[in-house]
């Protein structure tokens, strides 16, 4: 792995620590993996996204009390023929959101099938969130919310239902996540247990922290 | 965040390095991360697998899958997988053949949607910085080796020139390109449906030229989007029908019971009730059959050849549906018996549930008795009256002595009274007959208690 450090916040108020995570984003195409993250890292939406190729990559920080959280997202393509790549962006992932669309029970079948696949297959830690997104379309819902949240609680997954069009829960199962993330100084900067989270130096000044910050 | 570090492709997970391909990305992976132990376990069988995989997948798509599930199950990582038997049915074959091209038309289509977007942005009017900025949203195929129009063959020279397409980068000849006027490009990107068509007329100064892919894909998006919105002809008719069919079901339904029971001269129902209601059906079929047969006749008459012949079967099909439905409903009511008739049907059974009181009073000669005649007697009383409904107001007719409603409006009862045939006329009148039956059952009760309080002073 890369030894990509980031430096504090240039206004140098007290800090408590920093973390990295590798969050993953899984689930049937169309669903609105990309929307989802456009709209976590930069607030947008776009009505038609674009399908995306292979995957992409993204980091958005967000502070939690004393700790600043900075994400590597990994939005990967959800079409079947790029399926054998999965396995190389989910391993080694802190985090990892599984997306299905409310108004589409398929997508809810192939989340399942993703978070049995990550149950499996990544690491034995990884924090999985499930979100049912498109959830401003309520009238074309085909994915009720009990049989959602129940299926999540027997799997003990984080379960929201979002929507990224009207932003609804799109930062709060990012923090929801970031909060369940293992923190202290046992995890953090321990590169053996969990090879993407570890502790920032305040060395290397490449200042690529956001404003966004604390929003 | 000013500046997003935002990076799509085929990524290597570890350096960030976009590969380009599928492949390269599996074989770059392996080559170069394989030192790292941990996901070199991981990976060893799975890289090998893809490989395989890829090399399949360029032969034939179809195989695809079905050849790499036998192999996968010979990998440590997926030995789980096999928990599902012998299956036959192919339909998820079938949805995941069809999902993927569907998905890729929409995905297509979504592109050219976008770049339309990006096309409108601050468009330059100034031709020469026009097909600049085309140029940077789009990419132009470049022409060198195209020597012939990939649409109609014709080669190109000094007169037939090459032209690109302003969504897909593509080339055509001249005689092979569409234009997309700017304002139904704006329409299209609103949500908004217009019937203006993309048209293939030369003037392109305030249109798109492009290719007849392109123009084809946006068009089946429009025509989709109008189908969601439109409500035609047809249909309102249909709709029309199916709440006229609905009433008469219920009308025919609301007869039935008043018939059968005046047939056996029972006094529940009014005889010139139920002949309304009849008359009603009667007028609903008809409403039903003439607009049957205007379904049946859309678009011929006015011999505009825009209905197909399967518009046309559907047409019919709905028609001598409904003609059916009256047939059998109409063939299936009851008559209602003529009034001579209807008044014999109920002396016969007056006469019947005498003989049955008789036959119960070997005992009990007393109040029981007398009470029981006269509650006989006000049931059979009703139907006779009613006969002059028609021109008696309701409010009279039912009054013993005429005028009594006014002076003894003190007394409760027959203020109630009053109060219910009102109720019984404004039922009847909304042919709700089966309350008025109960509330003229509840009038009958009050009338009996009347009645003795009268005896009784
Ligand atoms: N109504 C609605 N549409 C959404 C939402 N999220 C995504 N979409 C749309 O769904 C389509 C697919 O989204 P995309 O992010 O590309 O899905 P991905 O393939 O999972 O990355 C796009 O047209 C989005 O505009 C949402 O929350 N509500
Ligand atoms: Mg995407
Ligand atoms: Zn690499
Ligand atoms: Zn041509
Ligand atoms: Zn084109």
């Amino acid at each position: 792995m890369s030894n990509r450090t980031v430096s504090q916040r240039p206004n140098g108020q007290n800090q408590g620590k920093i973390c990295q995570f590798k969050l993953v984003l899984l689930g049937e195409s169309a669903v609105g993996k990309s929307s989802l993250v456009l709209r976590f890292v930069k607030g947008q939406f776009h009505e038609f996204q674009e399908s995306t190729i292979g995957a992409a990559f993204l980091t958005q920080t967000v502070c939690l009390d004393d700790t600043t959280v900075k994400f590597e997202i990994w939005d990967t393509a959800g079409q079947e023929r790029y399926h054998s790549l999965a396995p190389m962006y989910y391993r080694g992932a802190q985090a990892a959101i599984v997306v299905y669309d409310i108004t589409n029970q398929d997508t809810f079948g192939r989340a399942k099938t993703w978070v049995k696949e990550l149950q499996r297959q990544a690491s034995p830690n990884i924090v999985i969130a499930l979100a049912g997104n498109k959830t401003d379309l309520a009238n074309k819902r085909s994915v009720e919310y009990e049989e959602a949240s129940q299926y999540a609680e027997e799997n003990a997954l984080l379960f929201m239902e979002t929507s990224a069009k009207t932003a609804m829960n799109v930062n709060d199962i990012f923090l929801a996540i970031a909060k369940k993330l293992p923190k202290n100084d046992g995890n953090v900067g321990n590169g053996l247990t969990s090879p993407g989270s570890r502790r920032l130096g305040d060395a290397d000044g490449g200042s690529r922290m956001s404003s966004g910050c604390c929003k | 965040m000013a500046e997003i570090d935002m990076k799509e492709g085929f990524l290597c997970p570890i350096c960030k390095i976009d590969l380009k391909t599928m492949t390269k990305l599996h074989s770059h992976f392996h080559e170069e991360h394989s030192e790292d132990i941990d996901i070199k376990k991981i990976f060893k069988g799975v890289m090998g697998q893809a490989r395989k995989m890829i090399k399949q997948n360029n032969e034939g798509d179809d195989s695809f899958k079905s050849t790499n599930r036998k192999d996968l199950h010979n990998l440590e990582i997926y030995k789980t997988y096999q928990e599902i038997g012998v299956t036959r049915s192919h339909f998820e074959k079938f949805k995941e053949i069809r999902n993927r091209r569907l998905e890729g038309f929409s995905a297509e289509t979504n592109k050219l949607i976008i770049r339309l977007d990006k096309l409108l942005l601050n468009l330059p009017s100034d031709s020469n910085r026009r097909k600049l900025h085309e140029q940077t949203i789009v990419p132009w195929i470049n022409g060198e080796d195209v020597s012939r129009c990939p649409e109609c063959t014709k080669s190109f020279h000094l007169v037939r020139w090459q032209h690109h397409c302003r969504l897909c980068g593509g080339i055509m000849c001249r005689d092979c390109s569409c234009f997309l006027p700017i304002a139904k490009a704006e329409n299209i990107l609103s949500h908004t449906v217009q019937e203006n068509h993309i048209t293939k007329e030369t003037n392109y100064q305030d249109a798109f030229r492009i290719c007849q892919y392109c123009m084809n894909l946006l068009e089946s998006r429009e025509l989709m989007k109008a189908s969601r919105n439109c409500n035609p002809f047809i249909t309102q008719l249909y709709e029309q029908l199916r709440t006229y069919i609905k009433d008469l079901d219920k009308d025919a339904n609301m007869y039935q019971k008043m018939s059968l029971s005046l047939n056996e001269g029972k006094s529940t129902y009014n005889l010139f009730d139920a002949q309304e209601l009849w008359e009603k059906i009667m007028k609903l079929s008809e409403k039903i059959r003439l607009i049957s047969t205007k379904i049946a006749s859309l678009g011929v008459n006015n011999n505009s050849n825009e209905v197909s012949n399967k518009e046309l079967q559907l047409q019919r099909a709905v028609s001598s549906g409904a003609n059916g439905y009256i047939q059998s409903k109409i063939l299936s009511l009851p008559a209602l018996p003529s009034e001579e008739i209807y008044q014999k049907l109920q002396e016969n059974r007056r006469q019947k549930i005498q003989q049955e009181i008789k036959e119960q009073k070997s005992e009990e000669m007393t109040d029981a008795l007398l009470s029981s005649q006269i509650k006989t007697e006000y049931v059979h009383s009703k139907p006779t009256l009613s006969k002059f409904q028609k021109n008696i107001p309701v409010d009279e007719g039912w009054i013993p002595d005429a005028g009594s409603c006014v002076y003894h409006n003190d007394d409760p009862i027959l203020e109630q009274m009053n109060n219910i045939r009102n109720y019984i006329k404004q039922a009847r009148e909304a042919y709700k007959f089966d309350e008025v039956a109960s509330l003229e059952k509840n009038l009958r009760e009050l009338q009996e208690e009347y009645y003795r309080q009268q005896t009784i002073k």
